[in-house]
């Protein structure tokens, strides 16, 4: 099967500086990919590449099978919704949506007929006569994705299209742009920095760090088999819990400020004192008021948020910093030392060196 | 209370005496233009005279004003449509392309603004009748165009500024080339700063007095200068020179006031981000 994005060693340079460094990722056709990374780590270059918004310093994008590396940004079959929307503020919603179509002389009823159509979709039909600038971020965010969809493009390309839009919205948006790419079942490449965004709407999820792709995979795995530790560190709210400890045997790992041994759910490669990093979610942390408690934690600050309590503190005996999360209200553990057991299933371990995942 | 009282007051005071300066001259030259030229001088500024319009008759009635006028429209209207074609591309340039000196370029332009006129009217009267230049409006027009070009460059050159990237990376995904995005989408969102470039480069062209009087001659004078000729050796016809000069000061006051309500209308177009 032809790929919809096929990207094969595209290196970018700026000077001296790489911006991406040698990445290849190919999107099926139809599948929906989130590019996710801190800010700089070249995802909005990637997507800039693929658009022929920017040049290739190296390397090859085809979409459909095509070599576009060269091609112009209109010559290449794809449709773009940026960041800050980037509607021409002299043109109506209609012109706005409408203007690719007239620059290649695209008879008008057909023209209108694709409009009227992806405004319905969009439900923007009654601001078509107006213009863009008083409209809210929200319809302004719909008239751009009107602009694309109009197009009708073999690949539509979002550049962190939601991050101008307040929380609730912003999750409204979210689930009408799922919906949308369920209808239209286009190729989709979405850069965000929002884990909840990449989680929630991707199919696979390319995990981006200083230009180089950390991971490729679907939103589980890239939450339940992190590669790295950084990726580990990437996804999941709150962020994961990194012990430094050694290995004792190869299902276990002893942490030296407080002694504790973590016993593993599957055996890890590496030989007995080998410096690790001991990665736990903080809902693999689990109450324990028992004298079984594998870890002591004293809390600083309890978090309430409705359905969970997040503990922040450090381990006693070790100024490490841990978070864990708990079901249910626990307000009043702020200030407290508290016992924790490990739920195995939570636990990772990495390299101290490589960074790399020991048990996936 | 009273304190802030007083500083309204003064503030007033202030304003007042300031619009009486600024507007004061203009009365005196509306006032004269319609006195003869007996009451110039025994009515002093009293508003109480008899009008007459035989000021206006004479100077509009007069053989050469007719031609002076199209001079004038000639030289003010060419040399603001080239001024804003060179300057919204050069603008548009600067602004847009890297190249080597681009921000020295960019914000030296506007020292040249700083030379006055009156000092390059020998080296360019010399240099225009050189190139015979001299005694027609073209050489006119290129003055004007040179003179002007700097600061509708840099003024032009904020605006396009302001015009974000992303709308031209939008309309070249859209299927626009350079030319077109130039055309439809930069040029309609920087109209405010044409207006204002065209406003101002008209009423220099259009008022401009020293240059023109060293380059024209009987047949390409512009208003101005056309003015000039009733200070005569015999006498100043202070009634005629008014009722011209009342009469030039009319198509700027008209082209600025359409002109402004671009600049206004822009300027509450508001911006493109959320």
């Amino acid at each position: 099967m032809i790929a919809g994005v096929e990207l094969i060693n595209v290196t970018k340079r700026f000077g001296e500086n790489t911006i991406v460094d040698s990445i290849s990722l190919s999107a099926a056709a139809g599948e929906f990919i989130v590019l996710v990374g801190a800010s700089g780590c070249g995802k909005s270059t990637i997507l800039r590449m693929i658009a022929g918004l920017e040049s290739v310093t190296k390397g090859q994008i085809m979409i459909k099978g095509r070599d576009v590396t060269q091609v112009r940004p209109d010559e290449r079959d794809i449709a773009m919704v940026f960041q800050n929307y980037a509607l021409y503020p002299h043109m109506s919603v209609a012109e706005n949506m409408s203007f690719a179509l007239t620059l290649t002389r695209t008879p008008k009823d057909e023209i209108k007929r694709r409009v009227g159509e992806a405004a319905r979709i969009l439900g923007i039909e009654q601001l078509l006569e107006r213009k863009p600038k008083a409209r809210s971020g929200g319809q302004r965010q719909r008239v751009a994705m009107g602009r694309a969809i109009v197009r009708e493009p073999s690949v539509f390309l979002f550049d962190e299209p939601l991050s101008n839009l307040d929380a609730k919205l912003r999750a409204q948006m979210r689930v009408e742009l799922a919906l949308l790419h369920k209808r239209l079942g286009k190729t989709t490449v979405y850069v965000t920095h929002d884990q909840v965004e990449a989680m929630t709407l991707a199919d696979r999820i390319v995990i981006l760090d200083r230009g180089a792709i950390q991971q490729i995979g679907s939103p589980a795995e890239v939450f339940n088999r992190p590669r790295n530790v950084f990726v580990a560190g990437f996804i999941g709210s709150p962020v994961m819990n990194m012990l430094k400890g050694y290995l004792v045997a190869e299902d276990s790992v002893e942490l030296p400020d407080t002694g504790a041994r973590i016993k593993l759910s599957l055996p890890v490669r590496g030989a007995t004192g080998k410096p690790v990093v001991l990665g736990i979610r903080p809902q693999g942390l689990i109450l324990n008021e028992g004298p079984d408690a594998v870890l002591h934690m004293q809390v600083k600050v309890a978090e309430y948020l409705g359905t969970e309590t997040v503990l922040n503190g450090t381990l006693a005996n070790s100024d490490e910093a841990v978070t864990s999360s708990l079901n249910g209200e626990h307000g009043g553990l702020a200030g407290k030392q508290i016992g924790l057991s490990i739920d195995p299933a939570h636990v990772h371990v990495f390299d101290a060196g490589t960074g790399l995942n020991l048990i996936h | 209370m009273n304190d802030q009282r007083a500083l309204l007051a003064v503030r007033y005071v202030a304003l007042t005496l300031l619009a009486i300066l600024c507007v004061g001259p203009i009365l005196v030259m509306t006032l004269t233009s319609f006195k003869t030229q007996a009451q110039t001088f025994t009515t002093g500024l009293s508003f109480f005279f008899a009008p007459t319009m035989e000021n206006y008759r004479d100077v509009i009635f007069d053989s050469s004003f007719g031609r002076y006028l199209v001079n004038s429209l000639i030289v003010g209207i060419v040399a603001t449509l080239i001024t804003l074609l060179l300057g919204c591309m050069a603008a548009y340039g600067l602004a847009r392309f890297s190249f080597a000196g681009r921000k020295t370029i960019a914000y030296t332009t506007l020292m040249l603004r700083t030379v006055p006129l009156a000092v390059i009217a020998v080296p360019v009267f010399m240099i225009w009748s050189d190139w015979r230049l001299t005694n027609s409006l073209l050489g006119l027009i290129l003055l004007y165009v040179a003179v002007n070009l700097p600061f509708t460059i840099w003024l032009l050159y904020g605006f396009v500024l302001q015009v974000p990237v992303e709308l031209e990376e939008a309309a070249a995904i859209d299927g626009c080339r350079p030319w077109k995005i130039f055309l439809r989408i930069v040029l309609p969102l920087i109209r405010p700063g044409l207006a204002a470039a065209a406003i101002f480069t008209f009423r220099i062209a259009w008022n401009e007095f020293i240059l023109a009087l060293v380059l024209t001659d009987r047949s390409t004078r512009t208003l101005p200068v056309a003015a000039s000729l009733f200070v005569t050796d015999i006498g100043v016809e202070w009634g005629k020179l008014m009722a011209l000069a009342s009469l030039i000061a009319l198509p700027p006051l008209a082209f600025t006031f359409l002109a402004a309500r671009q600049v206004i209308s822009g300027l509450t177009a508001g911006a493109v981000k959320g």
